[in-house]
């Protein structure tokens, strides 16, 4: 059991009968959630949809519910197995590049900085969703959300050392992918898209 | 995320150097010299790193005698060096996008007004899901008595012939009881004909006690005895044991008894409890009540 964890508190309360505790745990964690599952889909309607599911799966668990793990631990693992599910689907929307767009016309002259870094930042999630899966979510989880290894490997259904070597291997592509980026961007800094 | 990873401590795991990273460019084991492992082999800090060692120590996942030996090539090694700040480039982008309104989220609605509607949903979806589940709790209790006496519903053929034979030993047990006065070692103690013998309303006329200028106690209420198969009127001990042409006996006092004048309630009162007292079915007076109140149940 972990007896530190406050959302793992926030569970047993709400497993007891304190609705409260629920909302509190949605609170928390449906941000980084609702983030996770867009860059592992790439489609944030469908991301919305998979957090209710996760979610709504947590409510109809907690008379089952046993604190083996952190709470982050089993929501994400919800979470992820149904993003595994639907990646197995056929991709439905592709909706970045119209984003894009969106975000190079929602933002005026004079903010140059600030759209250098959102074009990085899309660029940066494109790259992200070329990357397989299991690498994808590795190293989302560890190197941006910041769940140990331990937890990662909980969550994916894997060892901790697999999970090192799939969070390096992302690490690298996107790495080299983002440098070659850079250098057409350079090359042909008028192209349109990023 | 709050948790800093920094603060665990992990045990050395000798099992991450065999793990292999594919050879791609600037990837690979980080090689030392034949001669440095040898110089080195006896200090504990100047271990063997893998290019995984490298994330790890971002991530904050390596043990600390490796992440100081790591440490120590970085400064050693510019190359190396060069290599983990661009791994650590990375992971600074990386967690910027994992903050609210990273990237995308200013071309969308806001991430409050989304979490809001997904948290509305969510609500809805429960509140729809605890009224089927309520809806499922009442049929289930409404099923469950009728799923307790199942097992007595599928009562074989015979039901209904010993039905109508019970039938006509009771109508006859009420007529008697009804019409005869009861008149404790009179009518029982008289040596009455067989009831094939006579018709039924001169059994019963004789049956009826003359009128009395003297009250007259009540009787005791004679026990109900159960006669199986035989419709006469009850006569404990004899009813059983005579009668030798009982079929013969029996359809002639079910022709005789007139059911109409027998009161109905009283009649399906009997009925009942004889025939689950008869087939030994019920055993105690609970399945007796749940059975009655089934019916109960089933005539409304």
């Amino acid at each position: 059991m972990e007896q530190n964890d406050p959302d793992v508190e926030l569970m047993l309360a709400f497993r007891d009968g304190d609705e409260g505790a629920f909302d509190q745990l949605f609170r928390r964690w449906a941000g980084p959630l609702l983030r996770y599952l867009e860059r592992m889909l790439g489609d944030g309607a469908l991301a919305e949809e998979l957090v209710q599911e996760a979610f709504f799966r947590v409510h109809r668990a907690r008379a089952r519910y046993e604190p083996r793990a952190r709470f982050s631990t089993f929501l994400y693992r919800i979470a992820t197995n149904l993003a595994l599910n639907e990646l197995k689907k056929p991709r439905r929307r592709h909706v970045h590049e119209a984003e894009d767009q969106a975000v190079l016309r929602a933002s005026g002259p004079g903010a140059d900085e600030d759209v250098a870094s959102r074009r990085l930042g899309a660029q940066m999630e494109r790259e992200l969703e070329k990357l397989p899966e299991r690498q994808r979510m590795a190293l989302w989880l560890s190197a941006a959300e910041g769940h140990s290894y331990a937890e990662v490997a909980s969550i994916l259904d894997t060892s901790e050392k697999s999970v090192k070597a799939l969070v390096h291997r992302a690490r690298v592509a996107l790495v080299a992918r983002m440098g070659e980026c850079a250098e057409s961007m350079i090359s042909t800094p008028h192209r349109g898209t990023v | 995320m709050s948790r800093k990873k920094s603060d665990r401590q992990r045990s050395p795991e000798p099992a991450d150097r065999d793990v292999q990273a594919p050879e791609s460019a600037g990837e690979g084991r980080i090689r030392r010299s034949a001669q440095e492992n040898r110089d080195e082999s006896s200090a504990p800090d100047r271990l063997d790193v893998d290019d995984e060692d490298l994330s790890a120590l971002l991530d904050g996942e390596l043990a600390p005698e490796r992440a100081q030996a790591l440490r120590r090539r970085l400064v050693e090694e510019p190359a190396l060096a060069a290599r983990w700040a661009e791994l650590g480039e990375l992971t600074g982008q990386l967690r910027t996008l994992a903050r609210p309104g990273g990237s995308r989220e200013e071309a969308n609605p806001g991430e409050e007004a989304r979490l809001d509607r997904i948290h509305g949903a969510l609500q809805v979806r429960l509140a729809a899901e605890e009224v089927l589940e309520e809806e499922a709790r009442g049929e289930e209790s409404a099923r469950q008595p009728r799923a307790q006496v199942i097992p007595l519903r599928p009562l074989p053929g015979w039901l209904g012939p010993a039905a109508a034979a019970l039938a006509a030993s009771l109508a006859l047990y009420w007529a008697a009881g009804n019409f005869g006065g009861s008149v404790p070692g009179a009518a029982l103690d008289d040596a009455e004909p067989p009831v094939g013998e006579q018709t039924a309303p001169q059994w019963v006329a004789e049956t009826v006690p003359p009128p009395s200028a003297e009250p007259v106690p009540p009787p005791e209420p004679a026990p109900v005895e159960i006669v199986r198969g035989a419709p006469s009127r009850p006569e404990p001990g004899v009813a059983l044991e005579t009668a030798p042409d009982e079929e013969v006996q029996a359809e002639e006092a079910w022709a005789a008894v007139d059911l109409a004048e027998v009161d109905e309630e009283e009649l399906a009162i009997a009925f009942e409890f004889d025939v689950l007292a008869d087939f030994d079915v019920i055993e105690n007076l609970e399945l007796l009540e749940l059975l009655d109140e089934l019916d109960t149940m089933e005539r409304i």
